[in-house]
This record gives C-alpha cells, sequence and structure tokens, in this order.
C-alpha cells in the first residue's frame, strides 16, 4: 500500500524549447498526445466512417495528413495511422478511444506514442531554407502542399514531417516529429543550419 | 588612377575588377594590392608575380598557365595555421581583402629551390622509375624510399590541426539544373524559367556569364559581358530561379542527382560556413559547362609566363590585367588570332604570332609579325619566359607565350555513369557520346559547338528539348542576335624534335618522352598510359592534358585518335574537401545521441557515462570517498543484493503486439511456446534466426486477450523490431496483428533487492497489491502510481533477486528516479549502472549479448530445452542440424581462478593443463568477466567443449595479447542463488 502519493512531475523532451530568427520560428509542441491507429481486418470501413465523422473528410492517399482544428490523422505506416491532439490528460489511449467512438475503438489497434516523439514546429520565411539542409524531401509547395506528410531521414534520424496549415502571415509551417530519446541531437542539428547559425 | 592600380604593375584600363574597392593580400609574405572581382591569379599578374610555384617532380619553376578550374601550375597554400588549405588554384580563389597565400612544392624558396636538382637528373628520372629503380632491397621500400619520394615529390600539405571551419549539407529540387552561365547556359536558364520551370543555375566561378565575361563580342547590340549581366539581373529577379554562383557541379548520379559544393566563405576564417555540399536533385539538367584549351608540347614549353591564348585574353578583357609586355602567339587554329586582336585593342604589344597551319588565311593586327607553318622549338628564361625560338633559328623576344592547342569541350559528367565522348575531327577534340546520365542534355561548347552566335542558338535549342520533355510547352522567345567567329584548326599536338622537356602534363610533370617510353615499354592502352607515366592525375585530372598526351599515343602506333579512344572521367570534376561531405556531422555531432528517461536525473547524480551504441547510459555512480570505478560497482552490486537498487533500463528494446492473431505470431516467433501464456503473465523467449541460431531474447508480457508487450536486448532492438515486421508483411500477411515500438514511449527502470516489494508499494497506489501471491515471479499489470501517473509493472528479475521492472510514461523519467530514491531512501536504495547490471547478470548466470553473438545455439547457452519440438517456429528445422546439437560441443559454463586473486579477461581461450598453446588444443573461450564482490573473485562465463559435464575441471585461460595464461576452475555458470530461493522471494 502507498504510503505517500508522491507526485510526479513531467518534462517535455526538449524542455520546452523556443527559439525565433527574424520571421522564421521554431518551437517545441507541447501537450500533445500521439496515438497509433492500426485497423484490424475488416475494420477499414468502420475506421474510415470515423474518421470521417472526426474530421468530416475522407481518408486521403497515404501521403496526406487529414487536419482539423486542434487535432490531426496522418499515416505513420501501411495500414496505421498518427491520431494527434491536444490533450492534458495522461491517458491519450482513451481520449483517443473517445474521440474515434465505441464501433471504432474495439476493431484498431492503438498504442499511445506520445511520450515517444518529440515534435517541433517550424515556420516562417525561413522554414524551408532549414529543411533544405536537413531534408531530402521536396518540400516546395507544388511536392509538399498543406496537409502533406511523409516519413523521412533528417540528421541520421528517423522524422516524420507534417506540413500544416500555413501561419496567419502566409508563411509555411512544417511540424517535425523525432525519437524522444535522440531528439536533442536532432535539435542541436536543426540549431546548426541557417538562419538560426550563419 | 588610384594608389593600388599604380603599384600594380601590370593593370590595364577595362575589365569587371572594381578600382574603387582595393584588396590587401601576401604571396610567400611579400605585400601586394588587387580589386574585387580579382581571382588570387589576376592579381599576381597584375603585380607582375609570374613565378608562383615549382613542378611536382622536376621542381622547375612554374607560373600560372591558365583563368580557370583547369589549372595544373598554379596550385598555392591559403591560410595559416588551422586555417592553411593547401593546394588552392589560384585562378579560381577569389581574392579577398587580407589573403595569406604560400606557394608550395619547394624546398628553400621559389627562386632558389634546392629540389631543383632533380632537373638536372630528369634524364634519369622517367616514367616508372621508381618502379624499376628502388626494387632492392624490398623492405626499404616502406621505410626509405617512398618517405623520401613523397616528400620530395608531394604538393602543398595540411596543418595537421582540427579543421575549424564549418560545413554544411543541403538538399534542393528543381525542374532544370543548368551547369554552366556563358552564354549556352543563359540562353537555356533564360528559355526555361520563361516557360515556367523551376530553374537551378550553377556555376562555378563568383563572377557569372562564363567566357562571355572575358570575350569582346557583342550580343543583342551589346558587350558580351553586359549582355551576361543583363540576363543574370532578369533571371535572378525570377522567383522560379535560383542561381547559384562559386557552385561547382562535380558529379552526375543515379536518378538526377548532381553533387555541388559551393564555396560559401571559402577563405573567410571568421566562423561561418565554408562550404556547402549540395545534393540538387533536376528532372532534368543541362549541362553548358564550355570548353577547355590545351597546350602544344615542345621544348620548355613550361616557363613562368607561358599561358593558354584563351587565359591570356581572359586576364586582359575581365580582369583588366596584361600578362606581359612583349607577348607571342603560338596556336593551331583561329582562336590564337582572336587574342592577338584583343591584345592589340588592349595596346599590348604582340611579338609574333605563330600558326602551324601553312595555309592559315587570317590577318595579323598591324605591324605584327606572323609566322605560318612555323614552330617553336625552345624557350628562354631561368625563372620567366624572356624569349622564343623558331624551328628557323629565329628568336623572338617575349616575356609571355600565348598558347592555342584547340578546344575540348568539358565533356565530364557526360561520362559519370560510363559515358563515352566520340572523336570529332571538324573540332580536333571528344564531344559527348550518345550515352548519357538519364535526363541530361548538353549545350554549347561542352556539345562541340564552338562558337557565339551557334553557341546561344544551341542553348536555346536544347533548352527546348529538355522543356518539351517535361510535357510543358517552351515560352517564345526571340532568339539572340550574335555573330559566330571564325574557327578553323588543324591538329597539331607536339614540336617534332622536341628535347626532353617537351611537357603534355604540366601538373605531374609528363613530358612527350614519357608517352613514348611507356609505348615503347608495351603499354598499349590509354588507361595503362595514363597509369604508367600518371598523365591526367591529382587535383587537375589531366584538364588540359588528356588529349594531347592520348593523341601523342595514337600518333605513336599510328593510329587514328578516334581508334585510339580515351579515358573517361569520375566524379569528383574537382577536388571536394571531405569536410564538405562530412557537413555538420563531426566531433560531438559525428552521429546522434540516445538518452535515456533519467538522463537528466543521472547527470545530476555525478553518474560516469558510457556509449551503448547509440545510447549514452550511465556507468557507475561515484560516491565521495570513492577513487577507483570497482569501488563504485562493487558498492552498487552489495547494495543490491542486500538491500535494494535501481537502473534505467528504458534502453531495451519495446515493442507493443496487438491484434487477434498476436498469440499465434508471437508462437511463431519465438522458440519456446507463447500459446498459453495466461493475461498478467510475463515469459522469457528467444528468438532463433531462420539458421537456427539465436537471434535475441527478452520477455514478454500479455497485458490482455490482444495485447503484448515484447522487450528486446538493447542490441538487437532495432533488428528484432524489422525482423518481426518481415514476418508479419512477408511471411504470414493472413494474421491480424499489429506491431509498433515503444521503446521510445516509455522510462524503464529495474528495481531489484530484497527491500524492492517495499520500495515500490510505497510508490504504487491502492488497488495494486504486490504480495507474493498476489503477484509472483513472472507476473504483469498495468498499474497506477503517484497518484494516477499510468504505468506498467513486471515481476521479472535479471540479476537474481526478488526484482520488478517498473515502466511510466517517458515524461516521468526523471521524475520517477527521484521518486525511487525518495521512496527508498530508509532502506539505503543505491541506483547502479551498466557495470553492475553486468556484474549482477553473470553471478546468476544469465546470458547477454557476449553469449547471443549471433553465432551460437540455444542448446550452447543452456536453453536447448526451449526450443520447442511441438509447434513450428522460425529457425526450428534448421536448428536440428547434427552438427549443432553435437554432445561434444561447445556448453556455457562458470569458471573461476584457482587462483582468487589472478583477475579473469574476455576473450582468452580454453586450452588444457600441460597442452601446447596453440589452435589444434583450443577448447573454448571465455565471453563475460566480472569481479564478483560476494565471491571476492573474479568470475566469468565462457563456452567450452562439453562443459556441462567438466565442472571442476581445471583448465587453462590463455589470452595471448595480454600474456596472460592461468588455471581456472570450470563451473555452473550460477554462481549466486543456484535454487533461486531469492528470486521467488
Amino acid at each position: 500500500m502507498a504510503k505517500t502519493r508522491r507526485k510526479l512531475q513531467a518534462e517535455s523532451p526538449l524542455g520546452g524549447f523556443e527559439t525565433r530568427h527574424n520571421d522564421t520560428h521554431l518551437s517545441e509542441i507541447q501537450q500533445l498526445s500521439l496515438v497509433s491507429l492500426a485497423p484490424f481486418t475488416g475494420a477499414m470501413d468502420r475506421f474510415h466512417r470515423a474518421s470521417k465523422t472526426l474530421f468530416d473528410k475522407q481518408l486521403p492517399d497515404p501521403r496526406m495528413a487529414l487536419i482539423g482544428e486542434n487535432r490531426f490523422l496522418m499515416p505513420s505506416a501501411h495500414n496505421q495511422w498518427f491520431l494527434g491532439f491536444t490533450d492534458k490528460d495522461d491517458d491519450a489511449v482513451s481520449a483517443a478511444k473517445a474521440l474515434l467512438g465505441a464501433a471504432a475503438t474495439k476493431v484498431v489497434a492503438m498504442t499511445d506514442q506520445s511520450d515517444a516523439w518529440a515534435a517541433l514546429s517550424l515556420s516562417g520565411g525561413g522554414a524551408r531554407i532549414v529543411l533544405e539542409h536537413l531534408c531530402q524531401l521536396d518540400c516546395r509547395d507544388t511536392a509538399m502542399p498543406q496537409g502533406a506528410t511523409a516519413r523521412t531521414i533528417m540528421a541520421h534520424l528517423g522524422v516524420i514531417l507534417l506540413r500544416q496549415r500555413d501561419t496567419d502571415e502566409g508563411t509555411p509551417c512544417f511540424w517535425m516529429f523525432t525519437p524522444r530519446s535522440s531528439a536533442q541531437s536532432f535539435l542541436d542539428s536543426v540549431m546548426a543550419v541557417p538562419p538560426f547559425t550563419r | 588612377m588610384t594608389a593600388a592600380s599604380l603599384s600594380q604593375k601590370n593593370r590595364i584600363d577595362g575589365g569587371l575588377v572594381d578600382r574603387n574597392a582595393p584588396l590587401s593580400f601576401t604571396f610567400d609574405g611579400a605585400h601586394y594590392t588587387g580589386f574585387e572581382g580579382d581571382t588570387l591569379a589576376s592579381a599576381l599578374l597584375a603585380n607582375n608575380v609570374r613565378l608562383v610555384n615549382r613542378s611536382f617532380k622536376y621542381h622547375r619553376p612554374r607560373g600560372i598557365f591558365s583563368a580557370g578550374a583547369e589549372e595544373p601550375n598554379a596550385l598555392v597554400t591559403i591560410g595559416k595555421e588551422a586555417y592553411r588549405d593547401p593546394n588552392c588554384r589560384a585562378t579560381t580563389t577569389k581574392l579577398t581583402d587580407g589573403l595569406t597565400v604560400e606557394s608550395q612544392s619547394k624546398l628553400g624558396s621559389l627562386s632558389f629551390d634546392l629540389m631543383a636538382v632533380n632537373d638536372y637528373l630528369s634524364p634519369l628520372l622517367g616514367a616508372g622509375f621508381y618502379y624499376k629503380t628502388f626494387m632492392w632491397p624490398a623492405t626499404f621500400w616502406e621505410k626509405l624510399y617512398e618517405p623520401i619520394i613523397r616528400r620530395a615529390a608531394g604538393l602543398g600539405s595540411l596543418s595537421g590541426l582540427p579543421d575549424p571551419d564549418h560545413y554544411l549539407k543541403g538538399y534542393r529540387h528543381c525542374d532544370l539544373l543548368v551547369i554552366g552561365s556563358g552564354g549556352a547556359g543563359l540562353a537555356a536558364a533564360h528559355l526555361a524559367a520563361k516557360s515556367g520551370l523551376d530553374v537551378i543555375l550553377a556555376d562555378e566561378d563568383f563572377c557569372l556569364g562564363g567566357r562571355l565575361n572575358a570575350e569582346k563580342t557583342h550580343i543583342n547590340d551589346m558587350p558580351a559581358a553586359a549582355f551576361a549581366a543583363d540576363m543574370l539581373a532578369w533571371l535572378g529577379a525570377m522567383d522560379n530561379v535560383r542561381i547559384m554562383p562559386r557552385t561547382t557541379v562535380f558529379g552526375a548520379f543515379d536518378h538526377g542527382c548532381y553533387g555541388a559544393l559551393e564555396r560559401v566563405n571559402e577563405h573567410g576564417g571568421d566562423g561561418t560556413f565554408r562550404q556547402v555540399y549540395w545534393k540538387i536533385q533536376a528532372k532534368r539538367c543541362i549541362l553548358a559547362a564550355g570548353s577547355i584549351e590545351r597546350s602544344i608540347a615542345f621544348s620548355n614549353n613550361d616557363r613562368p609566363g607561358i599561358m593558354l591564348a584563351g587565359a591570356v585574353r581572359t586576364y586582359v578583357n575581365r580582369f583588366g590585367v596584361a600578362p606581359g609586355k612583349k607577348i607571342a602567339i603560338f596556336t593551331n587554329n583561329d582562336d590564337g588570332w582572336v587574342t592577338a586582336t584583343d591584345l592589340h585593342a588592349a595596346g599590348i604589344e604582340v611579338s609574333a604570332i605563330i600558326d602551324t597551319r601553312d595555309t592559315c588565311q587570317n590577318t595579323p593586327p598591324p605591324g605584327v609579325t606572323c609566322v605560318r607553318g612555323g614552330h617553336i622549338t625552345n624557350t628562354h628564361g631561368r625563372l620567366g619566359l624572356t624569349a622564343i625560338t623558331l624551328a628557323n633559328g629565329t628568336r623572338i623576344p617575349a616575356d609571355c607565350l600565348a598558347i592555342s592547342g584547340g578546344w575540348s569541350p568539358a565533356v565530364h559528367l557526360t561520362c559519370h555513369q560510363r559515358g563515352r565522348p566520340v572523336w570529332r575531327d571538324d573540332i580536333a577534340a571528344f564531344v559527348p557520346g550518345s550515352e548519357m546520365p538519364v535526363g541530361l542534355y548538353v549545350a554549347g561548347a561542352a556539345n562541340g559547338i564552338m562558337t557565339t552566335g551557334a553557341g546561344l542558338a544551341d542553348g536555346l535549342a536544347v533548352a527546348r528539348k529538355a522543356i518539351n520533355s517535361l510535357g510543358v510547352k517552351p515560352a517564345r522567345i526571340k532568339p539572340f542576335k550574335a555573330s559566330d567567329e571564325e574557327f578553323d584548326i588543324q591538329p597539331f599536338w607536339f614540336v617534332p624534335g622536341s628535347t626532353d622537356k617537351a611537357f603534355v602534363d604540366l601538373q605531374n610533370d609528363v613530358a612527350v618522352k614519357d608517352i613514348k617510353l611507356s609505348y615503347q615499354e608495351g603499354f598499349r592502352s590509354v588507361e595503362h598510359m595514363k597509369r604508367y607515366t600518371t598523365l591526367g592525375m591529382a587535383t587537375d585530372q589531366g584538364k588540359t592534358a588528356n588529349i594531347p598526351g592520348l593523341a601523342i599515343m595514337a600518333n605513336l602506333s599510328g593510329k587514328t585518335i578516334a581508334e585510339t579512344g580515351t579515358t573517361i572521367f569520375r566524379p569528383p570534376y574537382t577536388p571536394v574537401p571531405i569536410a564538405a561531405f562530412a557537413g555538420h556531422s563531426r566531433g560531438k555531432s559525428f552521429r546522434p545521441v540516445r538518452l535515456p528517461p533519467s538522463h537528466r536525473w543521472a547527470g545530476e547524480q555525478k553518474a560516469v557515462f558510457v556509449e551503448v551504441g547509440p545510447w549514452m547510459r550511465a556507468q557507475w555512480y561515484p560516491q565521495p570517498g570513492e577513487t577507483h570505478w570497482r569501488q563504485s560497482v562493487n558498492r552498487e552490486v552489495l547494495a543490491v543484493r542486500a538491500a535494494v537498487g535501481f537502473c534505467d533500463v528504458s534502453t531495451l528494446g519495446k515493442i507493443d503486439v496487438q491484434g487477434p492473431d498476436a498469440t499465434t505470431f508471437l508462437n511463431r516467433v519465438y522458440a519456446n511456446g507463447f500459446a498459453k501464456l495466461a493475461v498478467g503473465k510475463t515469459r522469457y523467449g528467444i528468438m532463433l534466426r531462420e539458421d537456427g541460431l539465436v537471434m535475441d531474447d527478452g520477455t514478454t508480457a500479455r497485458l490482455s486477450d490482444g495485447h503484448y508487450v515484447m522487450t528486446t536486448t538493447t542490441a538487437q532492438a532495432v533488428g528484432v523490431f524489422r525482423h518481426l515486421e518481415f514476418c508479419r508483411q512477408c511471411l504470414w500477411p493472413e494474421l491480424d496483428v499489429h506491431l509498433i515500438s515503444t521503446t521510445d514511449q516509455f522510462a524503464q527502470f529495474a528495481v531489484a533487492g530484497p527491500q524492492s516489494r517495499t520500495v515500490l508499494e510505497a510508490l504504487v497506489d491502492p488497488g495494486t497489491d504486490l504480495s507474493n501471491n498476489a503477484f509472483p515471479f513472472m507476473a504483469c499489470a498495468e498499474i497506477s502510481l503517484c497518484g494516477g501517473v499510468r504505468g506498467r509493472l513486471f515481476r521479472i528479475s535479471f540479476s537474481g533477486e526478488l526484482a520488478y521492472e517498473i515502466a511510466v510514461p517517458a515524461r516521468y523519467g526523471n521524475a520517477l528516479a527521484e521518486a525511487l530514491m525518495e521512496e527508498g531512501a530508509a532502506f539505503g536504495i543505491t541506483p547502479y549502472g551498466t557495470e553492475a547490471l553486468g556484474v549482477l547478470r553473470i553471478e546468476k548466470g544469465h546470458v547477454a549479448g557476449n553469449e547471443l553473438n549471433g553465432q551460437t545455439t540455444a542448446a550452447q547457452n543452456g536453453l536447448g530445452r526451449m526450443v520447442s519440438q511441438t509447434k513450428d517456429s522460425i529457425g526450428l528445422i534448421l536448428s536440428q542440424r547434427p552438427e549443432m546439437n553435437r554432445t561434444d560441443g561447445y556448453q556455457l559454463v562458470g569458471i573461476k581462478p584457482v587462483n582468487h586473486d589472478n583477475s579473469l579477461t574476455a576473450g582468452a581461450h580454453f586450452i588444457g593443463l600441460g597442452a601446447d598453446t596453440v589452435a589444434a588444443n583450443d577448447e573454448g573461450w571465455v565471453t563475460s568477466v566480472a569481479y564478483s564482490p560476494h565471491l571476492k573473485s573474479s568470475i566469468g562465463l565462457g563456452f567450452l567443449k562439453q562443459g556441462q559435464d567438466r565442472h571442476g575441471d581445471i583448465v587453462r585461460a590463455v589470452n595471448l595479447l595480454g600474456n596472460q595464461d592461468i588455471e581456472v576452475e570450470i563451473c555452473s555458470p550460477h554462481f549466486i542463488d543456484p535454487e533461486g530461493t531469492r528470486l521467488y522471494g
């Protein structure tokens, strides 16, 4: 029986890192829940319906994510998606089940990934300059429109890249998900390229 | 005229330099000035510095020979100390203020090089001389001959200090990459940009425009240089065009990928980026790299002041520099006459034009002596040219000789995927062949179109083809208005009857006589000739020498050049520093580092860290007063055995396995059975590879009917996940099962020792009963702790003690370590690192990576009975091979030294008492060793032939590398609690 009720203090992977260089902004995204969803055999229709209800759109092809208010659904592997949402609760899987509805949750494998990844938001006029020094993918508008997503390698690390909605100023915004344990190395690499370093 | 101009004796009017921006630099300690827009070479010539280097082999005086990347002579060292950068081409180095330059390849001073004695010995130093000369005694080659030769013959040298500059990598994408910004390149880029393509225009020069900046021709009724500037301004204003100056596209690779080196701040030394290595992914590419002029071989054709004719024109027209006061011209084509015209127009005396063609009809400038059908047979001047001698014996004063032996298209990138150029007699040059990198087009002089008007038109025509091939309609633009110069050539490679000093390859001191010798000695292939003579090697890769060299060889063999063939080119076009390829990935950033979730806390405890693959793990936690690492480790081990300790084991691989067929899946991938594992239970499992050898081990816990969590070893976390995905996707796609790694999701701690239950009871929330009955050995559960944090608890042990592994979301890793310390303080809880972890598992006889090294079987590890024969699993069939099951094979044993004062060494081999220490008597090897503070002795694990039957035997553990030969007793690998009393307590 517990004699004490010591409250554990949560720490984000990058300690809430944030920096700005002119109009280029890099910041850690905190309090983001991430749950992997993998429909079991025969459950794709129900999964489609659940995601349609959640985002009011059909599931797009595997290069694109669904982006809604405070939530997104992006492909992460064959027949697997990551549902991301803002949530202050610890129990991301329960929260995801609530979002998807009971019919879908019984037939979808769900795994909490909230602590497995560090998430960084990169936005502004210099965002693509940063990416062109780290990312082999074509991040121009034509190849990566808003909502596009890809798993790739940056700075020798696996990264999921998600082109979010543009900023209010009309500049591009990219979210980068990288494994938590190596997130500091990844951040060091991001900070080592222009415009953050000259 | 400014003071800076006055100090530059050879500076004349005109050119593209900014006379209002003087720049200072030093060369071999002497101070000079140049202007913004100068190269180092043009600034040296402006200051009448003609002697800039000594040659590679004979240490002959050498000057600036060209005005571009083809430069064989003017290699210099720039910068000091750590910033020292050797073998820089003066002809492509942008002059910057404060540049410190030193000549190289000399012993003494440039004007008095002691190694110049080699020149007098040149009759003895022909091609291959060292292959023949330094044959005896053989042992002298590496220790004596080679070091001396290398010292005498080397180019510049690095500082030997860490490179303080910064480098970057980058990736760019475009519809069309245009390489070269001369007439054809600009025309192509212009049309592509107007047609809406995303265009990258790259040029190695800092001043774009290619030869348009060096010529006096007019395009669209304006000077060529002004036209180039106009065009570049227009392109620069386009959103769909990126211009990359100072960027050499050095290689054409697969699938439209081009390697490029951008010299951002080459010799700035101010902490900014020096170079960027770009990978450019282009849907199409137009190579408009122009052409490279070549020389003619004749006696002493290498003195300072002897230059390519096009380069002379460049220095006059682009840089406003006269390379000499009296300039003679030696040519076999019309282009040499253009140099004469431009020199005359600039007011520079042309002392003679010697054209090898007796039929040429060109008109010389007024007052210029012209010799048609003539040859130069010799030159004069010790440290610089003073005169030339013609075949008829006439001696003509000249301090500069401009030679044009014709122009070779820069086909290099067309060869990078084994394309072979083809010979064209009309221009006496190789042009790109039909096999080229996919998507690569060639335009302008690189394609053998050697005149301005035709080059511009070719640029547009080739661009149209490239644009059409992308399914885009080319824009309609007006053709450019430009004239075409005369271009007639009569091949002439070397002056017959020349002395030994008729050089073909200036960088490697390869002369006509060397090629003759090579042929005479039987080297008939151009590839063999190149390697025997070293023609075309080193930094310039024979850009000016290859064609004359193989033409001379063709002449010797009586074949045509087309029949003789050519060598082809590999990347890089020009040298690329290794540092540029490394980019940011060096030093501490060499590779990513993975940090366990309690890393911050461990650092605060002053843990000593160790690299375990990419992970940085706590190795031990020294306490005040501990002066040796083993004191710390012994303390940690004893604390676990006596009370309680904890260790961050988050680095173990963790894989979530879910789905209706998860049980079937696990039952197939594990060699032992998992079909009957109950919910709330954990099982140790071993995985075999298809070949029957052990791949990995770990535990798998069943959290619910269709939900398991598997752990793997740290080292095999990625490999096992990859293996499972292969099984899932390829072997058994019919199974309804899903996998995802959760290694980074959880902070997981081993809490071990007799007091571990008590400590954990203080942390878990009400409702979790940890008593032995409620939560026995190998139990697992999802729990709540510390007031609502969701976690997982497994009763498993790697130490042999009562132990648990507790997992919480990684965000709580540091906090849980603090909580464990706080709740365990009353029991003397002790954090332990990987060293103590190793000692504990060796004392208990658990196998780990040293034993499961991918070369051992389950039986050898004492796990043979785990391989179920009643179900199919990966590796089952091949694990049944007789050789892998022989009873006299290697078996896991424990060992301890007979003399407890001895220390065991991992890797030592078991040899019988009295047996010779030879491979035939090898009976096995030691895999893991540790000092057991519990037994107060060194102990170890190892594999010994028939080991399980030899407990109590004495053998020798021999480590020849460590000069160690000790007697050891064979025993059970379970040194501690073989009955498992502690484990089940």
